[in-house]
């Protein structure tokens, strides 16, 4: 894909990040498209990660493994859905694992290049961090959620 | 705290010196997900949105490392919460 290709498809996350059209070129020219076939894992739980990934296209599933041993899926991501972000904000292990369940294809920015971007091009680190931000808030409040319907009073 | 199902407020964490708290909301804009009470007499710094925002604009390299300690922050409240629901099987809850 070109860099034009790269620009166009990554105009449906300019919303998401609040970037202006030039900060999209910049932000474009620090990722790279990334293409699966059905049932290939993008990465597994547990494993070392330092890469966002923004889905162009595809429907890719999320699960975990519980403690009694089985593979539980917790979400299905698809256009313009983002995933990846803790391990690259905090640096830890990957929370959970990614499988494309379709063809997919998907935009990574790695570690290296994000640190370049807030380094670089800090208003469109703010702009990118914010919108990572508000994505892990998302899974915080949902998971807070789901844990306050468990819980039961002491 | 938070409010359970059945309508009760459970105690979820103590924060004491050097942690912050609220930053979701200011983040998201939604409302707060749980209750903060004082247990002593205290001592807060309060950074308002709106300061906030001026802040991320006309200082984007201190903005940078401040949405970077809240993310980090926030990436660690979904670890935990990962952590407690799948510690046992999903029985135990009923």
């Amino acid at each position: 894909m070109t860099d034009e290709k790269i620009l166009e498809e990554l105009k449906s996350f300019s919303y998401t990040f609040g970037l202006d059209p030039d900060q999209l070129a910049v932000f474009s020219s620090y990722v790279e498209l990334l293409e699966f076939e059905p049932d290939t894992t993008v990465f597994k739980e547990g494993d070392d990660g330092d890469s966002v990934y923004f889905i162009l296209k595809g429907e890719l599933e999320v699960s975990m493994d519980s403690d009694w041993g089985e593979a539980i899926k917790i979400a299905s991501l698809n256009d313009g859905s983002v995933f990846g972000e803790m391990s690259l904000i905090d640096e830890l292990p990957r929370s959970a694992s990614i499988t494309s369940r379709s063809k997919s294809s998907v935009m990574k920015l790695n570690k290296n290049n994000f640190e370049t971007i807030l380094e670089k091009h800090p208003a469109i680190g703010v702009s990118l961090l914010k919108g990572l931000a508000q994505i892990v808030c998302q899974r915080v409040r949902e998971s807070n959620s789901s844990l306050s319907e468990y819980l039961e009073p002491i | 705290m938070i409010d359970s199902s059945n309508g009760k407020s459970i105690q979820l964490a103590t924060l004491t010196e050097g942690h912050s708290f609220g930053e979701m909301s200011l983040i998201d804009n939604l409302p707060r997900s749980a209750t903060i009470v004082t247990n002593s007499k205290s001592d807060v710094l309060q950074l308002k949105k709106n300061d906030f925002d001026v802040l991320l604009q006309k200082h984007p390299p201190i903005g940078v490392i401040l949405l970077m300690e809240l993310t980090d922050f926030l990436c660690q409240h979904v670890r935990d919460g990962n952590e407690s629901q799948l510690k046992e099987p999903p029985m135990a809850f009923e």
